[in-house]
């Protein structure tokens, strides 16, 4: 399995996430393990509580360009169809779009095909720390092999929980990645910028962007760039461009 | 001979009251007589010794500016993130690398005041900077490389863009923010720039 264009991008711009091996090496390495213990496994996402965001790995295999398909193409017509169990769609051949709009059909098809997943904890010190979701083509994959994924994965196996998100919906929270650690990073700077330019403590500094962000009108977002922003141009007025 | 008057200029105060203080040993040779972090050099002085630690090379106006603004010799005083070839667009007059121990630094200073160009000033073998005495985080044992690093953390650039900027490869980068979090104690990048912030890096600059 590989990483999704936005857990490359995830770890590479905002990483490495841990102290020790590269994170997408990790990635890697875990997902091989479970392919060996579940063939039919085509999917992987890891959920990390400390980071507030999901990575995931899919086989690269023309049954998971399938899965993309799935995703992008949601509630369209065509995964209604298969949702609902109306049979093939069928499209004119002189629609010019009709190849097109066929191969929608045959990637949404087979996303359907995800047959089983699994959700297993994270524990450290007894708490929850995250969660794996494994996901394969086949029913029942996983049936019978929780302790030897859970031992791979340094995850929980009392804490299984079998087709929990048969839509792969961990897929969609992964490709938010780059951009909620963006927005936590500028965050950051931004109160570093607020307690240095009030000489206060940042978590004071947190109190009073919220407080500004709600006298303004305008989202907490907004006012951490208007805030960078501003600190840039104090900056600059001091000389420095 | 009067020794040399040195303004030296950082945007770090820990960085400048360091490097200060190992040149006070030399003070027959070179006087410094301003620290500053802007670019407006006020004291009059012969060269001014542009420390770039904490500045990332691509876009360096800060550089050109003190070169377009000031009548003393710029020298660049740097490690190989920041290319020689760079410096010398920005117009400076000469370079040299944080490699060298402060004697030489100091000799270096003075044959480029003098009109040698920077090829009197040989690259060390080691890129390590011997001749950096102290910089943000050293108490926590982040080296000068992580603590630069972490100070572009601090002011929110992603690894891509510090990679592309400061001529580093992006594993390079990694390889640094790995370790300097070992240090920290931190597992993620808004924990480090809380790190920082509560450690003397000024997000600011």
């Amino acid at each position: 399995m590989e990483p999704i264009p936005e857990t490359s991008e995830a770890i590479d711009e905002f990483g490495p996430f841990t102290t020790g091996s590269d994170l997408l090496e990790r990635l890697r390495e875990m997902s091989d393990l479970v392919t060996e213990i579940v063939p039919e496994c085509v999917g992987l996402s890891i959920a990390y509580r400390e980071h507030g965001v999901t990575f995931t790995l899919v086989a690269s295999d023309e049954t998971i360009a399938a899965l993309d398909g799935f995703q992008y193409v949601d509630d369209g017509p065509c995964v209604a169809a298969v949702r609902e169990d109306r049979g093939p769609v069928e499209f004119s051949a002189e629609d010019p779009l009709a190849e097109e709009r066929w191969h929608l059909f045959s990637r949404a098809c087979a996303a359907a095909g995800i047959a089983s997943t699994l959700t297993l904890p994270i524990m450290a010190d007894h708490t929850a720390v995250g969660s794996v979701n494994l996901y394969a083509a086949a029913p029942h994959a996983f049936t019978g092999k929780h302790t030897p994924l859970a031992h791979v994965l340094g995850a929980w196996a009392p804490g299984a929980v079998a087709n929990a998100d048969l839509s792969f919906d961990t897929r969609r929270t992964a490709q938010q990645a780059p951009q909620l650690l963006y927005e936590e990073t500028r965050l950051q700077v931004a109160l570093g910028i607020l307690a240095a330019l009030l000489d206060v403590s940042v978590d004071a500094a947190t109190a009073r962007l919220q407080d500004a962000a709600e006298r303004a009108g305008v989202s907490p977002t907004e006012m951490v760039e208007l805030i960078i922003e501003q600190g840039t141009s104090a900056s600059r007025d001091l000389g420095d461009a | 001979m009067r020794p040399i008057r040195l303004a030296l200029s950082n945007d770090y105060h820990v960085v400048l009251a360091g490097l200060a203080a190992m040149l006070s040993e030399y003070s027959d040779r070179v006087e410094v007589v301003v620290l500053t972090s802007d670019r407006d050099i006020t004291e009059e002085a012969d060269v001014i010794l542009y420390d770039t630690f904490g500045r990332l090379a691509q876009g360096d106006d800060k550089l050109r500016k003190i070169v377009e603004e000031n009548d003393a010799k710029v020298v660049v005083y740097s490690w190989d993130n920041y290319p020689v070839d760079v410096a010398r667009n920005h117009g400076a007059a000469g370079y040299i690398h944080k490699g060298l121990p402060p004697g030489e630094l100091v000799e270096a200073i003075l044959a480029i005041h003098q009109g040698s160009t920077d090829e009197s000033a040989p690259a060390p073998d080691s890129d390590e900077a011997r001749s950096m005495p102290s910089w943000p985080g050293q108490h926590a044992g982040l080296s000068p490389r992580e603590s630069e690093i972490l100070g572009f953390i601090a002011r929110g650039f992603t690894n891509e863009e510090i990679s592309r900027r400061a001529y580093l490869s992006i594993n390079t980068v990694k390889t640094y923010i790995r370790t300097a979090y070992r240090k920290m104690g931190v597992t993620s990048r808004a924990q480090a720039v809380g790190w920082a912030l509560r450690n003397g890096f000024d997000s600011e600059t």
